[in-house]
C-alpha cells in the first residue's frame, strides 16, 4: 500500500492507541450498526428487496 | 514475504490504478443517478438506469475486486503488512465493506434495469434515488481510504507492536 519500505518503523514511536483510531473506530461501528439495522430491522427492508417492493408498489399504484 | 522493489512498484501501480479507477467509476454512477432523477426525457431516464447494471458488472465490480486484491498483495508484500498499522487495517475494512455492499447491490441494479426496460412502467416508477445515495456513500468511503493512504497516520496495532519488538530483538542479537 506504499512504496516507502523502511519508513514504517521510523513513523511509529508512540505506544497505545492513537486518538484518530478511536474516532475512526467509533465512526466505523456506527456505520456498520446503521447498515445492519437498515438491513435486518423491519423484516429485512433494506437491500434489493426493499427497492423491489417499493418500486413494485409504485408501479402497480400508477 | 517482502517483494523485490521492481515487483513492489508494479503492485503499487496496479493498486493505485484500480483504486483510482473505482473512484472514477463511482463518480460516473453518481452522474448517471443524477441524470436518471432529473432528466425530463423519458428515453434518457430509462437509458441511465438500463446502463447501470452492465456498467457495474463490467467496470465497477471488477475494479472493486482488483483494488481489494492488489491492496492485499501490496500490503502483504511490503513492510507495512496487513494488520500491523491501523491505517492499513481501516483501508482493508473500508475496501471489504464497500465491495460487500456492491456485491449485494448488483441484484438491485438488475431489478432497476428491469423496471427501466418495462415500457408499461411510468417514469415515476423508473426513477430511483437509491443509486445516488449509494454512489455518494461509496465516494465518501473511497475518499476516506484515499486520505488514509496518502497521510498514513501513525499507530501500530497490538500485533504490529509485538512484531516490532520481535524485530528489534532480532536486530539486537544480529548486532
Amino acid at each position: 500500500m506504499d512504496n516507502e519500505t523502511g519508513t514504517a518503523k521510523d513513523r511509529e514511536s508512540i505506544p497505545g492507541t492513537p486518538r484518530w483510531v478511536k474516532v475512526f473506530g467509533i465512526i466505523a461501528l456506527v456505520v456498520v450498526a446503521v447498515f445492519l439495522v437498515l438491513m435486518f430491522a423491519g423484516g429485512g427492508r433494506h437491500g434489493p428487496s426493499r427497492h423491489m417492493r417499493r418500486n413494485t408498489t409504485e408501479q402497480t399504484s400508477h | 514475504m517482502i517483494m523485490p522493489p521492481r515487483v513492489r512498484k508494479f503492485a503499487l501501480s496496479a493498486h493505485v490504478t484500480t483504486s483510482v479507477g473505482w473512484v472514477g467509476a463511482a463518480i460516473v454512477f453518481l452522474a448517471l443517478a443524477v441524470v436518471g432523477l432529473t432528466s425530463q426525457d423519458a428515453a434518457t431516464v430509462r437509458g441511465a438506469y438500463l446502463v447501470m447494471e452492465p456498467a457495474a458488472r463490467l467496470a465497477l465490480l471488477p475494479l472493486a475486486l482488483a483494488s481489494l486484491l492488489s491492496g492485499l498483495i501490496q500490503s502483504l508484500g511490503s513492510t507495512w503488512g496487513l494488520f500491523r498499522h491501523y491505517w492499513v487495517v481501516f483501508k482493508l475494512l473500508i475496501n471489504v465493506f464497500a465491495t460487500f455492499v456492491l456485491l449485494m447491490y448488483m441484484e438491485t441494479f438488475r431489478f432497476i434495469a428491469g423496471v427501466a426496460a418495462d415500457r408499461s412502467a411510468d417514469l415515476g416508477a423508473v426513477r430511483n434515488e437509491s443509486p445516488m445515495l449509494h454512489a455518494v456513500l461509496a465516494l465518501v468511503l473511497l475518499l476516506v481510504a484515499t486520505v488514509l493512504a496518502v497521510y498514513k497516520p501513525r499507530g501500530l496495532t497490538p500485533y504490529g507492536q509485538r512484531k516490532e519488538r520481535e524485530q528489534s530483538r532480532m536486530r539486537g542479537r544480529a548486532g
